[in-house]
């Protein structure tokens, strides 16, 4: 029942998703308005198709079908309510599947926000490049990842339930449907540069009219990433949340390309420039998604996230290479349309500084997506076996990240045009001095270390230079200046400047060690006391435990365990983290006592600061909502740089904020002819 | 005030920062043998599991490559020679930072050129814009700077624009749009 | 205004230029992206990447550590004139007892014409106990070796895993997941008729 509703729904949604193209791309090609007012009603079938795979597959993992093949690898008689729910993106099929329905949630979005245009051929393209993007996913599942297969012979009556990582921990809820929700955005800014290019309409059009939509996939791809982060650390039991593993970084390669996108954006809506730059960026970010899946899906690389399936591991490479092919075509193809009217003045200027943002992210993403694939380069070049691990991606970030954090205090203040030195003496005076105040307090503190300490100063500089922003933002406009995208913006770099303070303090002033301890003994690591009182063991449904029962600084009681799953190959270990502003301790049980009474070996990680990774994240959403705010507008006659005479004359004494870097045609062209 | 004296706040940053940087870098560092041991095995792969270094994961197989280290630097080995004796058992891929030298040179030096050749063409693309640069100005364009700069003063957000664009692009870049510092 | 006029005429030219580049941009990125494909194309699963040693063709490294089933020191080099079977084992690992079979038909077949012996090896510091119960409950009497330090010289990683090394005490072959003792055989007498 379920898998004929399942696949029936699946086959419903292909069929929608390939007769919508066809009649999209007919009524474009032919110019027939009727046709392309059809296409447009096949986002329900694609919705509605992926509703109900989504509600049979969930309905079977809930009510424990084992006739399906899926239901019987990722699920058990044991497995509670949550982890069922989550056991369909638990594996391969299902998670695919929970991607196609992402997409179609997209789709429908993009269908309502712009039902008024369905004759607009840039939306029409932008719908149909959708629309085959959705039949590539649910042609996935109808072939090689179908979540509906059923059991050849006798239904098994139980089965091994989800991998024991993805059921301990209630971020396995959020993480992955975050993390789609960011990586399937980046279809819709994909979709419309592509139609851009396709319908020649190369202006600023299809920037403006995806802005919303790719500051929201950034933000839910950022939430995704950073809660994966907090998940490892809860989870994993090694006391780090970020390892550069491949499937981690793959996510990770199109947060960047699209970090840079946000950037390099206003350089294009205020300018008219870097079109051909964007489009890459925008193509770039979809491609590295289309990898990103590849890299987690195929098991090419050793990683704690590889599914093992070679199958559609074909299928995935073969659309990262359709996408890509695609996508660099068409801009050759526009390219003699692509000439940006304008130039840069200088350097020293607001969009001198996004173009060395956009030069450091570009390197950021080479890197990263260097290191992540290089194993596989070397072993085809000469069979070579070779590690690109931590170190190599610590050591080459760095230096990348300490001159961001720089260009975060300096280019906030930089005016579009041209800078002098008198104005960067004047507004970064007091950002200035608040670092070398950080760095004092600092030194003065006890902390050494050149690297740390120059982060922290950095730090402090680019925090300073981004709430000096806010402060002259809201004494001007009042509860307006946190909101609109400059505002807004600078609320991120906060959360960002957190982020790397963190992990700067984190990953210096870490301590680890292991702790052997007898029942009732109590020892001294790093300030703090731990008292380990005994074990305890655990029998849960779905598995036993051993405990460790420590006693941190006296106070609560902590236990990391060592659990047992029926099914699972290894043990797993569980950490127990005690969280403070100033310094997580991060507990393990390394080894439990050989007999009753004997030591237990506590494995112990003191890690400072480590709580404001996920403030910062937190505080990164919060920016991101309200850069998102629509703005006050800018009246379309008013001119977008130069002084504002209508608004001088009107006597309201509110100067222009930075938020009102809303574009519209007027400011474009004025600038595009100077 | 002269130009000049408008700097010194700024000297005196500059100083103290560095001042402050160099004492807060030790510079003899005399790790203990643990942390110096933590630091070698965060070097080397994890040989059992996936994505963890020997310092992080508490496997049979790092453990023993921790107390080997260990060993070792109690024997005064250097850190290239434990390194190098643990490519010679597990080959190049134990270690987590490929060497400079063969294929994995290429991991080290491609980067760096890639930003050195991205640097080198905006370096030439900006050569390329600066003649352009000389504004086209005609009666109209004048007529409009001029009823422009009627507008009646007091106003805060201009000024500081105004001055920070030494005749870059005639009535253009107002600088940071709004920005009120010179209130 | 002369001096502006070329800018302007400069148009076309300029556009053909930089159409050119855009396209020879886009042909060097299509070849990246080809290559990339490639590799990715061709490189199998990771867990299926086969495992090499580096010390095959080399001197074996020493072993030398307390014995585990007699008394006093086990040393590899006591061994030398013959084939040597080092085997890495813990009592907690599952391939391990599949392999145990394997290990005593190689032991039995070789104890007699004396040619060959295998020397176990304690791969997890804290699992000696249990593998010396485990060890003696197999009927595995052959020299077993706590050296904690062979492990690391040997590379191992996964266990089970064993080195075959010869009467000169060269590392001839790596075995993951298991030694299968024809297998063993096979090699030991192609080795032996290549000596002649």
């Amino acid at each position: 029942m379920n898998a004929a509703v399942g696949e029936s729904a699946v086959l419903l949604a292909l069929a929608g998703a390939v007769a919508g193209c066809i009649t999209l791309v007919l009524g474009l090609v032919r110019g027939r308005p009727t046709l392309l007012r059809a296409g447009r009603t096949y986002t329900w079938v694609i919705l509605l198709g992926a509703v109900i795979a989504t509600l049979a597959l969930q309905h079977a993992l809930i009510t424990r079908d084992f006739r399906l093949q899926y239901v019987a690898n990722n699920d058990s008689l044991a497995t509670p309510l949550l982890f069922r729910i989550t056991a369909m993106w638990s594996n391969l099929s299902g998670s695919i599947l929970l991607w196609g329905l992402v997409l179609a949630g997209y789709l429908a979005a993009v269908a309502v926000h712009f039902r008024a245009r369905m004759t607009d051929p840039l939306v029409g393209w932008a719908t149909a490049i959708g629309y085959a993007v959705a039949a590539f996913f649910f042609g996935l599942m109808m072939t090689v990842s179908n979540p509906f297969t059923t059991i050849h012979g006798a239904t098994p009556t139980d089965g091994p339930g989800p991998d024991p990582l993805l059921q301990n921990h209630i971020l396995v809820a959020f993480h992955p449907p975050l993390l789609y929700l960011g990586l399937v955005g980046f279809t819709v800014p994909f979709a419309f540069a592509c139609a851009s290019l396709i319908t020649g309409r190369i202006g600023e059009g299809w920037l403006i009219e995806t802005r919303r939509w790719t500051l929201f996939a950034w933000g839910f791809l950022t939430g995704g990433v950073i809660l994966g982060a907090w998940w490892s650390y809860q989870v994993l039991g090694w006391g780090g949340y970020w390892a550069w593993d491949p499937v981690e970084n793959a996510a990770f390669i199109p947060w960047i390309t699209a970090t840079a996108f946000l950037h390099s954006v206003m350089v294009q809506e205020r300018r008219a420039m870097l079109r051909v730059w964007n489009l890459s960026l925008v193509i770039a970010t979809f491609s590295l998604t289309i990898l990103a899946t590849f890299l987690t899906r195929s098991g090419v690389l050793e990683s704690v996230h590889s599914f093992n399936n070679t199958g559609i591991g074909a299928a995935l490479l073969t659309f990262f290479g359709v996408i890509a092919a695609g996508g660099v075509g068409l801009l050759a193809w526009r390219g003699d349309r692509l000439r940006s009217p304008g130039a840069i003045d200088s350097p020293v200027s607001r969009e001198g500084a996004f173009l060395a943002n956009n030069l450091l992210f570009g390197a950021f993403a080479l890197v990263v997506l260097l290191g992540t694939v290089f194993p596989l380069i070397a072993q085809a070049v000469n069979g070579e076996q070779i590690t690109v691990g931590a170190p190599y991606f610590d050591r080459m970030t760095m230096p990348i990240v300490v001159c961001l954090l720089f260009l975060m205090a300096v280019a906030p203040v930089l005016p579009w045009r041209k800078a002098s030195a008198e104005v960067l003496r004047r507004r970064l005076f007091w950002p200035a001095a608040t670092a070398v105040a950080v760095l004092v307090a600092c030194v003065a503190g006890g902390v050494r270390g050149f690297n740390p300490l120059l982060a922290f100063g950095l730090g402090a500089f680019a925090g300073a230079s981004a709430l000096r922003q806010l402060i002259l933002a809201t004494r001007r406009q009042g509860w307006r200046g946190f909101v609109g995208r400059a505002n807004g913006g600078m609320i991120v770099h906060l959360g960002v400047v957190l982020i790397a303070v963190a992990f700067a303090a984190s990953h210096s002033f870490a301590s680890r060690t292991q702790l052997s301890l007898a029942p009732g003994q109590t020892t001294r690591y790093d300030g703090h006391t731990f008292t380990f009182l005994g074990m305890r063991t655990i029998n849960a449904a779905t598995h036993s435990a051993v405990e460790a029962r420590v006693r941190v600084d006296g106070g609560q009681v902590y236990g990391p365990a060592v659990s047992d799953y029926p099914f699972a190959n290894e043990e797993i270990g569980t950490p127990s983290v005690r969280s403070r502003p100033t310094d997580d301790i991060y507990l393990t049980l390394a080894a439990p006592p050989a007999k009753a009474g004997a030591p237990a070996v506590i494995g112990v990680v003191v890690e400072p600061l480590v709580m404001w990774i996920w403030v910062g994240g937190g505080v990164i959403l919060g920016g991101t909502l309200l850069s998102a705010w629509p703005g006050r507008r800018r009246r379309p006659t008013d001119p977008a740089s130069g002084l504002p005479a209508t608004r001088a004359a009107s006597g309201s004494g509110s100067a222009p904020g930075p938020d009102e870097l809303e574009p519209e045609p007027a400011g474009v062209t004025a600038a595009g002819l100077s | 005030m002269r130009p000049v004296w408008r700097w010194a706040p700024w000297l005196v940053l500059a100083v103290v920062a560095v001042v402050v940087l160099v004492v807060g870098t030790p510079r003899h560092s005399h790790p203990s043998l643990q942390a110096e041991t933590l630091h070698i095995a965060g070097l080397v792969r994890c040989p059992v599991c996936e994505g963890q270094s020997a310092a992080q994961s508490d496997v049979a197989a790092s453990v023993q490559i921790r107390n080997q280290i260990q060993q070792q630097l109690t024997a005064g080995q250097s850190q290239s020679r434990i390194l190098s004796g643990l490519v010679a058992a597990y080959g190049p891929g134990i270690l987590e930072k490929p060497e400079a030298k063969g294929i994995g040179l290429v991991v080290w030096v491609v980067p760096v050129i890639g930003v050195v050749a991205a640097i080198g063409g905006l370096a030439v693309a900006f050569a390329r814009w600066r003649p352009r640069r000389t504004p086209m100005v005609n009666a109209a364009d004048r007529e409009l700077v001029a009823q422009a700069l009627r507008v009646p003063p007091g106003r805060g957000d201009g000024g500081e624009g105004g001055r920070a664009v030494d005749g870059g692009g005639a009535g253009v870049g107002g600088g940071e749009a709004g920005d009120v510092d010179g209130r | 205004m002369s001096e502006v006029r070329p800018g302007v005429s400069g148009v076309r030219p300029g556009r053909l230029r930089r159409s050119g580049r855009v396209r020879w941009i886009s042909l060097g990125v299509a070849c990246g992206v080809a290559v990339l494909v490639a590799v990715l194309a061709t490189s199998g699963p990771a867990s299926q990447v086969s495992e090499g040693s580096p010390l095959i063709g080399k001197r074996a490294p020493a072993i030398d550590g307390r014995s585990l089933l007699g008394t006093g020191h086990v040393e590899l080099s006591s061994f030398s004139g013959k084939w040597v079977l080092v085997n890495f084992a813990a009592s907690w690992c599952f391939p391990c007892r599949q392999e145990m079979p394997q290990l005593q038909a190689f032991e039995q077949q070789h104890a007699q014409t004396g040619n060959g012996v295998i020397l176990s090896v304690a791969y997890d510091e804290g699992d000696v106990s249990n593998l010396v119960s485990y060890l003696r409950s197999q009927h595995a009497t052959w020299p077993a070796v706590d050296d904690g330090s062979a492990v690391v010289n040997y590379g191992v990683g996964t266990i089970p895993e064993s080195f075959l090394i010869d009467p000169q005490g060269t590392v001839v072959a790596k075995y993951v997941s298991g030694v299968v003792a024809a297998q063993l055989d096979a090699v030991m007498t192609k080795a032996s008729g290549g000596l002649g």
